[in-house]
Formats: structure tokens, C-alpha cells, sequence
């Protein structure tokens, strides 16, 4: 048998008040023992729940997983489409087309991503730009950066680059040089290999599925 | 309750406990100042780029808060226990010894946040610099440091119950709540390149701190100030926290789910965080009537003017800032466009406020009035009013105009514009948006002004022959 | 769902729980004072709470699932403060018999 997320819910409730009222039979409910039984017992259950959940859902963000892609997942085609069903967007991973003009082993590919987290941690991307929509709010969500329009639109012919990763990574490492808006991202000294990696790191995060965050991105179809 | 000291005297935990009021209220004045810097660096981008850039502005905003909102707490518990214990805190010395590390570690800190502001993308940076995860960007040597501080303090209250052979019910709370508070930040000291995972964790620290076991502490806090401002008697507060307790445990720590929408995280999640955040502000409604009968019953009169305003101020502050601003974005179908807009630092200013400075406050007006004046019937003075309307004014100010610029981002960035780069630039530069960000900073020039006030009033209350004056014409 | 459609949905659900905070507020303060007349005025924030939560029930912008459980919190704030108010004085009195 399924059991879904209102059956927990209310399964965690119920057995809160019935395992407190049981504990607690023989007192008032206005008396500091049954809210005491009342406070242990729901800080139990649900940290109990809660634990559950965790392993549940660890294992489901684990990357190669069906939710968060494996790192190789830079050497393809990234898109989104519409889900009707589901009614929100989910990233699609197209064909192998390489990512700098090659093709990424797993150990390469790891490697390249978690040195563009590790980038990503040391500039405090955070604390301007969301990622997944948390963060600070003085600069644009980074979420499906990769799949933004505005690389080929403006950064491409503005940098003289011919591909969008080189593109990318040419913006990132001269944001001073090449503004977009009034508000310029400080140049934070990326080397072309930091910035490369977070290029890959931000290729990566775009075919995550986020349950449809942002809603229609750039309008997908 | 037990008072074992004569009037006037201290214990030496509650002398303790004035350094980290004082060190509290330095940050607090270092939050506000920082806040203003970035507050501003919305209507001037050139200000102080590439010198010193809005994120580590805003960085310094937030941990500052972090920081002098904890000390506050443990400034809060280091005054009440021995009261509460009736003896002298155990291991004093080695309490002093940790504040003494803790304020040292904090100015290294912001000195290296300032001065380096940012490494390479490697292990040293993320050891030694910042760990550039908002909320908790302390390097990793200064969240050791800081899980060892917390592990004394707890060693401080159990080690001083024993001895004190005398466990109440407040006590047992606390003791409870200082080992979620430490077990759970070590949930913020792993690396991991997987970003859902990463952030998976990260909200165990941000959530479960803020809206668990921070909740439970001030409650414990605010249960000891209730018995001594208000003579309320024990079983009662007891009651109202092991209510407040299963209350807040009981729908905060699967209201976790929350943060869960839109991470990668699993779809029932969207359910589970949905339901248990829109039934949270129910019991936040039923506190405001509790609140109202304690100030009426005492006839909003008692010998803490202050601290009582600033008690009430926290019932109503929780039910505003958590409840209203909190329910509006919940639901999964709105906060797919709210998320991530300015309304999450609205509710955040808003909630914060409300729960936490208001509840320190009311500990450190009502340390002072022990400190200074335990004679006096009656503790006031003229300023401290204008502090308290001043900073509520201003605190709602500036959570209006960035409700109104995010109401603007929620509309034009994500329901219309598809949330792109150029839809943010789009939001960004809309009338609404920007008069937003205008109006924010004006009150955020208020919100200093009434720190300031606040300060002097904190200085001079109880002192000179104003309060003498004062004192002799109290009644009541 | 639509732009207009987030708005309303955040507008209302800023009405429903800000008037049950504020119904909850006068009736304790009337019942404090013992003034009828500030609990009949409590009454209309009781209203407005409750067109808060028709303003999210009735269009079809939800799924049924949130609009029982709105509907079920709106009757509920309906309640709390008269639950409440008895709850604070019933206690604070058996306390003080002591």
C-alpha cells in the first residue's frame, strides 16, 4: 500500500494526541503534566517522521539520481518542457554535445563541478544572487542560469565568443567589463579555470528538477 | 521563586550576563549599520563597488543578527538561571573564558570578512575565510569554536541544575533545547558539491535554529522574565511553555517542509510544508489573546514599564511578522512566484524582530532595573518610549516598502516575465520596485535613529535624579 | 496560474490571517474591559477574515485539497478567541484558588 504524504500527516497528529491523552490519563488537561507528555510526545513524533523523510529523500537527491542528474549531465543538451500532467516544467537532457569542446569522463566532470561549488562557496555567490530560489535578492536566480536567454542575446556578441560555456566563462571572469544593467557584478578574480567550473556547476544545477521552480522559465513550452 | 541574594547584589553569571547585553547591543548597532550600507547600494550601485560589494554588506548584516541575537540569549540565560536555581552558576570561569574566545573569534571574523572578503575556490577559503553559505558563512574553524562555546554553555546549565539538585520545569526545557541548538549546526559544517543536498541540510540549521529551537529558548527566557515582571505563578508559565513547546516542535519541525518546495527535494514535500505552515498561525492568533489578558490584567502597569511594552510587543511582533507575512507566501501555489523575492526579506525583518529583539530587550530592561535600581517602585524613563515607537515604526516601514517591491517582483519577474535575467532587470527598474527600495532605506535611516535612542535610554535609564524624581512620584 | 491570480490569492490570505489577529485583539479587549461594544466591533474582523478565506476558496485557483483546509482554518480562527479567552481565564482563576 501507498502511503502518502496526508496519511502521514494526519497519522503523526492522530497518534500525537492519542499517545498524550494516554500518558496522561488521570490528569486535567489544564495541568503542566499533559501538555509536558504533550511536548515530548509531539517532538518525538515528529522528529521521528522527520528522519524518515530524510533517508527517503536523500536517497532521492542523490546525484545520477531521477531528480538531481548525475555531473556528466555537462556533456548534454539541457532543456525544459512542459508537463501537462503534472502541470509545471521539468528539464529534458537531450543529446551528447559536448561541454568546452570535449567530452567529460564521470571522474572529469565531478571534478570540474565540485570545483565550481567550491568557486561558488568562496565568492558568496549567495549573499547577491539566489540559487533554487535561497539566498540574497540583489541579483538574478541562478537556478536555469543556463538556460537563459540573455547569454546568446547580449553576453555572445558582446564577449565575441562563438559558444555559450565560453561565453559564459569569459562574463564571469570581466562582469566589470561587460555590463548588463545598472547594478554591475564586481569582478571577484575568477580564474579561467574557476570560471569554467562554474559554468559546469551552473550547467549542472539547470537539470535539476525543481518541482517547476521558476514557473515557466523564459516562457518554456 | 528563589532569591537567595540581598538586594542590590549580583551573582557573578548574572555580571556575565551583562557583558553579553552590551557586546549584544554593539552588534545589534553593526546590523543596522551594514543593512544601511546595503540598504543604500540599491539606489547607488557605484557605492563603494568593488571596495566593499553589497555581499559582504549584507553578509556582515545577517551574521551580526545571528551572532547578537545568540548572545542575547545566553546573556538572557546567564541572568535568570541563578535566580531560577537559587545558586551561583557552575564553572563560571570557564564561562567567562568562553565569551572572552567568542567575542574574539567574532572580531576575527569581521575583520577577515572586511579586510579578505573572499578566497579562492578551494578548502583553505571555506576553512579560513567564508564558507559562503548565507545565513551560516562563518568559516569552519569559527563553527567549531562556536559548537565548543554552546557545548559550555549547556555544560554551565546542567552542571548547575545538578548541583543545584533542583531540575524545574524551565530548566528541563532548556537543557533539552541547548543540545537540538548545538546537535543541530553541525548539520551546517559538511561540504558537498551536490547543491540539493547541500541545501537539504543547510535548512536544518537556518529552520530548525529559527523557528525551533530559538522559539523554545525565548520561550524559556521569556517564561523566567514572566514569574519575575509579572508574579505570575510557576504552574502557569510551565503550563504556557510545555504548550508552546508541543506547539512549536509539534508543526515547526515538519514545517521544514517549506524550504523543501523547490530544491530537488521530493513532491511531498509541497503537501507536507504546505499543510503544517498554513495551520501555523493559529496558535500565533490564540497567543495575541493571552498576551492581552496578561497586560490587562495588570493594567499594562508594573514596576518595568519598558520591559512589559517590549513583552507585549513580542506577542503581537510573532503574530505579524510569522503569522500574517508568513501565511501569505506559504501555500506552494503562491511561493512558486514568491519565493526568492522581496518579500522573503520582508517577512524575515518583520518575524525576526517581532521574536527575538523584542524578547531581549524585555530580558535587558529588566537586568537594568536590577542592576541600577532595585529600589525603585517603579523602573521608566521618557525615552524609552520614543526607542519603542521609533523602532516598531521603522521596522514596518521597511517591511511595507519591500512588501510592495515584492509583490512587484512576484507579479512582473515571475508570473509575467518568466523569471529570466532580463524579467529581474525588468522588476528591478519598475516604479513600484524602486520607490520600494527608496522607502526602505528612509526607514532604515529611521530604524538607526531609534538605535540610538534606544542606546542612550539603555545607558541612562535608572541613573541620575531624573529616575530619582520619578521614583518617589511612582505609584501603583 | 495567471499573474492576477497570485495576486489575489496573497491579498486575501494577507486579510484572512492579519483580521483574525486583529478580531482576536478586540475581543479579548472587550471582554477585558467588559464592553460589549468593542466585542460587537470585534465581529466585523471576524467577517473580513472570513471573506479572506472565500477570496481564496471561491475561485478556482486552488485544488479542492487547499480549499477544505482554508476553509477549515477560517472556521477555526472563528473560534479562537472566545476558545481562547475561556481557556486564559478558566486557568488563570483555578491558579490563583490555589
Amino acid at each position: 500500500m501507498e502511503i502518502g504524504w496526508i496519511e502521514t500527516t494526519i497519522g503523526a497528529l492522530f497518534a500525537t494526541v492519542v499517545l498524550t491523552l494516554w500518558l496522561s490519563r488521570g490528569s486535567g488537561w489544564l495541568e503542566p503534566r499533559f501538555w509536558r507528555n504533550a511536548a515530548v510526545v509531539s517532538s518525538l513524533i515528529m522528529s521521528g517522521i522527520l528522519v524518515y523523510l530524510t533517508v527517503d529523500s536523500v536517497n532521492q537527491i542523490r546525484e545520477g539520481s531521477a531528480r538531481v542528474p548525475a555531473y556528466t549531465v555537462i556533456n548534454h543538451e539541457i532543456g525544459l518542457k512542459r508537463d501537462y500532467e503534472k502541470r509545471r516544467d521539468v528539464p529534458v537532457i537531450g543529446e551528447e554535445v559536448g561541454f568546452f569542446g570535449k567530452v567529460w569522463s564521470e571522474a572529469e566532470a565531478y571534478a570540474l563541478v565540485n570545483k565550481g561549488k567550491m568557486t561558488l562557496q568562496s565568492r558568496n555567490c549567495m549573499d547577491c544572487h539566489t540559487l533554487l530560489g535561497n539566498g540574497a535578492y540583489f541579483a538574478p536566480d541562478l537556478t536555469r542560469a543556463w538556460l537563459d536567454p540573455k547569454w546568446e542575446a547580449m553576453v555572445m556578441p558582446m564577449t565575441g565568443k562563438a559558444t555559450r560555456e565560453e561565453a559564459m566563462a569569459e562574463w564571469l571572469q570581466h562582469p566589470d567589463r561587460y555590463p548588463t544593467f545598472a547594478r554591475r557584478m564586481p569582478n571577484l578574480r575568477l580564474t579561467e579555470e574557476e570560471a569554467k567550473a562554474l559554468v559546469a556547476f551552473l550547467k549542472w544545477m539547470s537539470a535539476i528538477d525543481t518541482n517547476g521552480f521558476p514557473d515557466r522559465f523564459a516562457a518554456a513550452e | 521563586m528563589t532569591q537567595a541574594l540581598p538586594q542590590g547584589k549580583l551573582y557573578e553569571s548574572q555580571k556575565l550576563a551583562l557583558w553579553y547585553f552590551w557586546v549584544a547591543l554593539a552588534l545589534f548597532g553593526a546590523q543596522v549599520l551594514f543593512g544601511l550600507l546595503a540598504a543604500w547600494q540599491y539606489l547607488d550601485p557605484g557605492f563603494l563597488y568593488g571596495k566593499l560589494n553589497f555581499m559582504t554588506n549584507r553578509m556582515l548584516h545577517v551574521n551580526a543578527m545571528i551572532v547578537w541575537l545568540l548572545l542575547g540569549f545566553m546573556g538572557g540565560v546567564y541572568w535568570f538561571l541563578p535566580m531560577e536555581l537559587g545558586r551561583e552558576v557552575v564553572g563560571i570561569r570557564l564561562a567567562k573564558a568562553a565569551f572572552f574566545t567568542l567575542v574574539g573569534a567574532v572580531a576575527v571574523v569581521v575583520l577577515v570578512y572586511l579586510l579578505v572578503q573572499y578566497g579562492p575556490g578551494n578548502a583553505f577559503t571555506l576553512w579560513f575565510i567564508t564558507e559562503g553559505r548565507e545565513y551560516i558563512e562563518a568559516p569552519r574553524w569559527a563553527d567549531i569554536g562556536i559548537v565548543a562555546v554552546m557545548a559550555i554553555f549547556l555544560y554551565n546549565v546542567v552542571a548547575t541544575a545538578l548541583k543545584a539538585q533542583r531540575i524545574t520545569g524551565v530548566v528541563a526545557v532548556l537543557m533539552f533545547d541547548l543540545v537540538a541548538l548545538a546537535g543541530l549546526y553541525t548539520a551546517g559544517m559538511h561540504y558537498t558539491p551536490n547543491i540539493s543536498m547541500d541545501q537539504y541540510f543547510w535548512w536544518w540549521v537556518v529552520h530548525l535554529w529559527v523557528e525551533a529551537t530559538w522559539e523554545v529558548l525565548t520561550g524559556a527566557i521569556m517564561a523566567m522574565a514572566l514569574m519575575h515582571l509579572l508574579g505570575t505563578p510557576r504552574r502557569i508559565v510551565e503550563t504556557w511553555l510545555y504548550l508552546e513547546v508541543a506547539l512549536v516542535f509539534g508543526t515547526g519541525i515538519l514545517g521544514l517542509g517549506h524550504h523543501y518546495f523547490w530544491i530537488g527535494t521530493p513532491e511531498y514535500w509541497l503537501g507536507l510544508g504546505g499543510f503544517f505552515s498554513a495551520l501555523e498561525p493559529i496558535p500565533l492568533v490564540a497567543m495575541v489573546v493571552h498576551a492581552v489578558y496578561d497586560a490587562g490584567v495588570h493594567r499594562m502597569q508594573t514596576v518595568n514599564q519598558p520591559a512589559l511594552f517590549w513583552a507585549i510587543a513580542q506577542a503581537f511582533g510573532n503574530f505579524i511578522g510569522a503569522g500574517v507575512w508568513g501565511f501569505m507566501q506559504t501555500l506552494p501555489q503562491i511561493n512558486l512566484y514568491s519565493h526568492g523575492t522581496q518579500l522573503a526579506p520582508a517577512h524575515g525583518h518583520l518575524a525576526f524582530f517581532g521574536a527575538y529583539v523584542t524578547a531581549i530587550l524585555t530580558v535587558i530592561y529588566m537586568a537594568l532595573h536590577q542592576v541600577r535600581r532595585p529600589d525603585l517602585p517603579r523602573f521608566d524613563s521618557r525615552l524609552w518610549k520614543w526607542a519603542f515607537v521609533l523602532m516598531v515604526v521603522g521596522i514596518f516601514g521597511m517591511s511595507a516598502a519591500m512588501t510592495v517591491a515584492g509583490f512587484t517582483q512576484t507579479m512582473v519577474e515571475r508570473a509575467i516575465g518568466g523569471s529570466t535575467w532580463q524579467a529581474y532587470i525588468e522588476a528591478q527598474t519598475h516604479p513600484w520596485f524602486q520607490n520600494g527600495m527608496v522607502w526602505r532605506f528612509v526607514f532604515g535611516v529611521f530604524f538607526f535613529v531609534s538605535y540610538l535612542v534606544l542606546l542612550w535610554d539603555l545607558a541612562t535609564i535608572g541613573r541620575g535624579r531624573a529616575a530619582e524624581a520619578k521614583g518617589v512620584g511612582a505609584h501603583d | 496560474m495567471t499573474s492576477e491570480a497570485v495576486r489575489d490569492l496573497m491579498l486575501y490570505g494577507m486579510l484572512m490571517v492579519s483580521a483574525a489577529g486583529f478580531y482576536a485583539m478586540f475581543y479579548a479587549l472587550g471582554r477585558m474591559w467588559e464592553k460589549p461594544s468593542v466585542v460587537a466591533f470585534s465581529y466585523v474582523f471576524a467577517l473580513l477574515q472570513a471573506v479572506g478565506a472565500l477570496g481564496m476558496i471561491l475561485p478556482p485557483y486552488l485544488d479542492p485539497f487547499w480549499r477544505y483546509l482554508i476553509g477549515f482554518s477560517s472556521l477555526v480562527y472563528l473560534f479562537v478567541p472566545q476558545g481562547m479567552w475561556w481557556v486564559v481565564t478558566t486557568f488563570h482563576e483555578k491558579e490563583h484558588a490555589h
